[in-house]
């Protein structure tokens, strides 16, 4: 069995350049600027906006960040439950991620409970702005209480 | 077939199926547990520079990433950049990520690589898929067996009447006072 584990880590578990979660449906391409703009008139839909992933949680691997033009204004991209982990590989792309728009709290997303972005102690989170990312996110003006329920990405 | 003999290949063959489960779950669960000390997934390798590049956030380019990016090792592949805040910029390339300290020029090169064999049971363990929430559910249901037939195997001084007994027993209270303890 261990031969097998390390065979396959010569593979790449969820390191596609595209992936995707079981059950996809049509989504509307919307920019990233629009999100800003009008994010309550998404929430509920499922859409597609294009951004540059700028943080990816290590320890599940089921968070993940991207930012369009403005580098302030984050989008929170759940994993849920059909998705299996975000690569690491996909920091500093740009990628066109699909899923529906969700109110915080209120989709079947994987509890972190003291992993992923709180996982800093004798290793700081590689990759960014850290485990900061979900404080920025939650000073942001916008967005903040939003997130994507991811379902499908293509990296650009 | 009478019921010890139906108990023994029972526990025996279940015993066989799970092996490679149970190695997946106890490796990955020793990790995990200590994922406060340790990163279970990734190899992470920090290397610390300094810079005098003055970095701006309003006028900071691409080239003035592979600019600096050239300063610390040749070989390194740029992907992007992002400035998390005014003063820290950080810098994705192939394979990690460079974080720059706009202030101080402190610059924390960090090369990320999967962990051999932890990455892949930590997969697993972490439900990856719906499909495999109910094989590990079949898992557990066949662990339950195994235990439950596991008590009854052997018979006499050293089975469930006496020796046997005490030692689960034992295995019961060990937990319960970790409880009363927290």
């Amino acid at each position: 069995m261990v031969i097998g584990l390390v065979v396959a880590s010569c593979g790449s578990t969820g390191s596609k350049n595209d992936s995707s979660a079981e059950g996809t449906i049509e989504s509307a391409n919307i920019e990233f600027a629009e999100l800003i703009e009008h994010p309550q008139d998404f929430v509920g839909k499922n859409i597609s906006v294009e951004g540059k992933v700028v943080h990816v949680c290590m320890m599940s691997g089921k968070k993940m960040f991207i930012v369009g033009d403005n580098p302030d204004i984050r989008l929170f991209i759940t994993a849920g439950e059909d998705m299996p982990k975000f690569p690491t590989e996909l920091l500093g792309s740009s990628i066109v991620v699909e899923g529906t728009l969700e109110k915080t709290g209120t989709a079947s997303t994987e509890p972190e409970g003291g992993e992923g972005m709180h996982a800093a102690g004798a290793h700081a989170e590689a990759g960014t702005d850290s485990c900061e990312t979900e404080t920025a996110l939650a000073r942001q003006p916008v967005l903040s209480d939003l997130m994507m329920v991811y379902n499908r990405h293509t990296v650009k | 077939m009478n019921l010890s003999k139906f108990n023994r290949v029972t526990h025996r063959d279940i015993g066989y199926l799970i092996a490679g489960m149970t190695l997946i779950y106890a490796i990955s669960g020793i990790a995990l547990n200590h994922k406060h000390d340790w990163n279970p997934n990734y190899i992470i390798d920090n290397r610390s520079f300094k810079t005098d590049a003055t970095i701006e956030r309003e006028s900071f380019s691409e080239k003035d990433a592979i600019t600096l990016l050239e300063t610390l090792d040749d070989k390194i592949e740029y992907k992007a950049f992002h400035f998390p805040d005014g003063s820290r910029l950080t810098i994705y390339i192939q394979g990690g990520v460079v974080q720059v300290n706009a202030s101080t020029g402190d610059v924390l090169l960090q090369r990320i690589t999967k962990r051999p064999l932890f990455y892949q049971v930590n997969f697993l363990h972490y439900n990856p898929g719906k499909w495999w929430k109910y094989f590990s559910d079949l898992y557990c249901v066949s662990l339950i067996l195994v235990t439950i037939t596991g008590l009854f195997i052997v018979k006499g001084r050293n089975g469930i009447t006496r020796r046997g007994a005490v030692l689960t027993v034992i295995g019961i209270i060990l937990p319960l006072i970790f409880l009363f303890i927290y």
